[in-house]
């Protein structure tokens, strides 16, 4: 997802970014390094990766909300024609996009994950920037970590098992 | 970490036993356990405990809590806040990485 040796010049504005999402009505899950954070995660996370269901209407919805979040295809010659609408998310699946306000990429797929429904079935909903978000389980960023087997990735997925077993021991009330 | 193949070589060696006897123990053939003793297929648990126990051996499966190096306080300590506050230290975080890194930068919008 994130070009690992370069950054961008500024960390995502997240919630900006999701509620512009959320006011258009779009169907996505909060996937990648800021669905960890959001989870106890403490890597740095550099762009927001979202996951989106890929039916006519959602794409639809998620093309207003991408225009109006001005978005741009990152790393892209600015000569390469780009048109956002419906039919070029339909016929592609996974763009990355350089906004004002971050980074953010929307796929439709990523490797180890299961189908969206599944996704979006065991995803937490949870409250974040004052809007109620859609955000991976942990066992499925685990799998979708571990596919992507770059080495932060594994370092995350060691990371990811330490706060499930956190999260059990606060969910018990065990201190120790 | 011990693989299935050495476990077995190393008990069968123990008690003097060729592959071909131990085979004959098992109902299996000699280039059966050879595999298994090369690493060339891996036995089920099942099967492993069955030759070492017609070795004399017992197989014990521990399981213990993996050390990852993981200092837990700082997950801990982010449990205690809310999502939104977690993802604020992120954004904190990575705009400082962000500020110090000498990588080169991508496109700004």
């Amino acid at each position: 997802m994130t070009d690992e040796r370069s950054l961008p010049v500024k960390a995502p504005e997240v919630g900006r970014l999701l509620g512009v999402l959320i006011a258009h009505g779009v169907d996505f899950v909060l996937i990648g390094g800021q669905a960890g954070i959001s989870h106890g995660s403490s890597y740095p996370s550099y762009d927001l990766d979202v996951l989106y269901a890929r039916d006519h209407a959602n794409v639809v919805r998620l093309v207003a909300a991408l225009e109006e979040l001005g978005v741009r295809l990152r790393g892209a010659p600015p000569d390469v024609p780009f048109v956002l609408d419906s039919k070029t998310i339909e016929n592609g699946a996974n763009f990355t996009f350089v906004t004002p306000y971050g980074d953010l990429d929307v796929l439709a797929d990523a490797a180890g994950m299961p189908s969206y429904e599944e996704l979006r079935v065991d995803a937490v909903e949870r409250e974040l920037f004052g809007h109620l978000v859609r955000v991976a389980s942990l066992d499925h960023l685990i799998a979708m970590k571990r596919a992507a087997g770059r080495t932060k990735d594994k370092l995350m997925v060691e990371e990811y098992i330490v706060i499930a077993d956190e999260q059990r021991r606060v969910e018990e009330g065990d201190d120790e | 970490m011990a693989k299935p193949g050495e476990l077995l070589r190393e008990a069968r060696k123990r008690h003097g036993v060729s592959q071909k006897r131990l085979a004959m123990r098992a109902g299996t053939t000699q280039s059966a356990i050879s595999r298994i003793e090369r690493d060339k297929v891996s036995p089920s648990v099942e099967t492993l405990r069955e030759l070492l126990y017609l070795l004399g051996e017992d197989l014990v499966l521990e399981v213990e809590e993996r050390d990852f190096g993981i200092d837990r306080t700082l997950n801990a300590e982010r449990l205690k806040i809310s999502p939104t506050r977690r993802l604020e230290h992120g954004m904190a975080f990575a705009n400082q990485v962000i500020a110090n890194s000498p990588l080169p930068r991508r496109e700004a919008w």
